[in-house]
């Protein structure tokens, strides 16, 4: 363990600071009530989650003794992420736009239709 | 020593963002996050994923400003205690287990590996990617245009309404 700490492995870093905002991000969708507030905490988890792929992409580069051959997967896949989110963000921006014309509020709470 | 700094600074703009109850200053943390995001991902050697995160960043930033200016009302009234305070505990209790899971994961990762240390990086990473964004990933590519489309007609829908 004390190994794995003091190498000079910034993707193992980069993985915990991807978890780390990734629990944030988490507690931010959780928590939240403001539906506005909500889609920030998942812009956050997004983050989090292209951080882990280039943390990914690192990994597997080291360890194959180079970079350009093992990680081009990970990086289409760090570009197919950025464009998912900016995609469900803008979802969600039409949604949070329907729920304050219908509900005449932000509160996530109000949507309770399907709530068994 | 860098790298430490702008992670540490990234996850105190995260739980400022995630913790502020002002919308714009919400908005300003998720601004931090990105840009220490890209700045992290810049000095880790990847810096077109840096480049396309601080694009997508300010366009959704700028969104959520302009969603913010509409000046839709806030959540007003407060819950129940009891409900509350348990939603408050099952969501803490939530993102803790699943921060340490994650956690686990990159120290089980780190156990396996071998102290390789930072991955060299080849002299220029962007026309590989293009390569591979338009070659063997051309199935993705594609379908992550059709998905943009597909979101901004649903978004267009949805804001739109069924006044009609």
């Amino acid at each position: 363990m004390t190994a794995i700490l003091t190498a000079s492995t910034p993707w193992f870093w980069l993985m915990v600071l991807s978890s780390a905002l990734f629990a944030v991000g988490a507690a931010g969708v959780l928590l939240k009530r403001h539906s506005v507030a909500a889609l920030i905490a998942l812009n956050v988890m997004f983050v989090a989650v292209i951080l882990g792929l280039a943390s990914v992409a690192m990994r597997g580069a080291a360890m194959a003794g180079q970079t350009a051959a093992t990680s081009h997967t990970a990086h289409v896949f760090m570009v197919v992420v950025v464009a998912v989110a900016a995609a469900c963000t803008a979802v969600g921006l039409g949604l949070v736009v329907a729920l304050a014309r219908t509900k005449e509020s932000a509160d996530v709470d109000c949507v309770n239709t399907l709530r068994w | 020593m860098i790298f430490l700094t702008f992670a540490g600074v990234t996850l105190l703009a995260a739980v400022l963002a995630c913790w502020f109850r002002s919308v714009n200053s919400g908005l300003v943390g998720l601004m931090l996050v990105f840009l220490g995001s890209a700045f992290i991902l810049a000095i880790v050697g990847q810096p077109f994923i840096a480049a396309v995160l601080v694009i997508s960043g300010a366009a959704t930033t700028l969104a959520l400003f302009l969603l913010s200016a509409v000046g839709i009302s806030p959540p007003h009234g407060p819950h129940p205690p009891d409900r509350r305070r348990a939603q408050v505990i099952l969501g803490l209790c939530a993102s803790v287990v699943l921060g340490a899971g994650l956690s686990a994961v990159a120290l089980t990762l780190g156990a396996v590996a071998p102290d390789v240390g930072a991955a060299v990086e080849s002299p220029s990473t962007i026309p590989m990617i293009g390569r591979a964004l338009l070659g063997p990933h051309a199935l993705a590519f594609e379908l992550v245009a059709v998905l943009l489309l597909t979101s901004i007609v649903a978004s267009v829908h949805l804001a739109k309404g069924s006044s009609s």
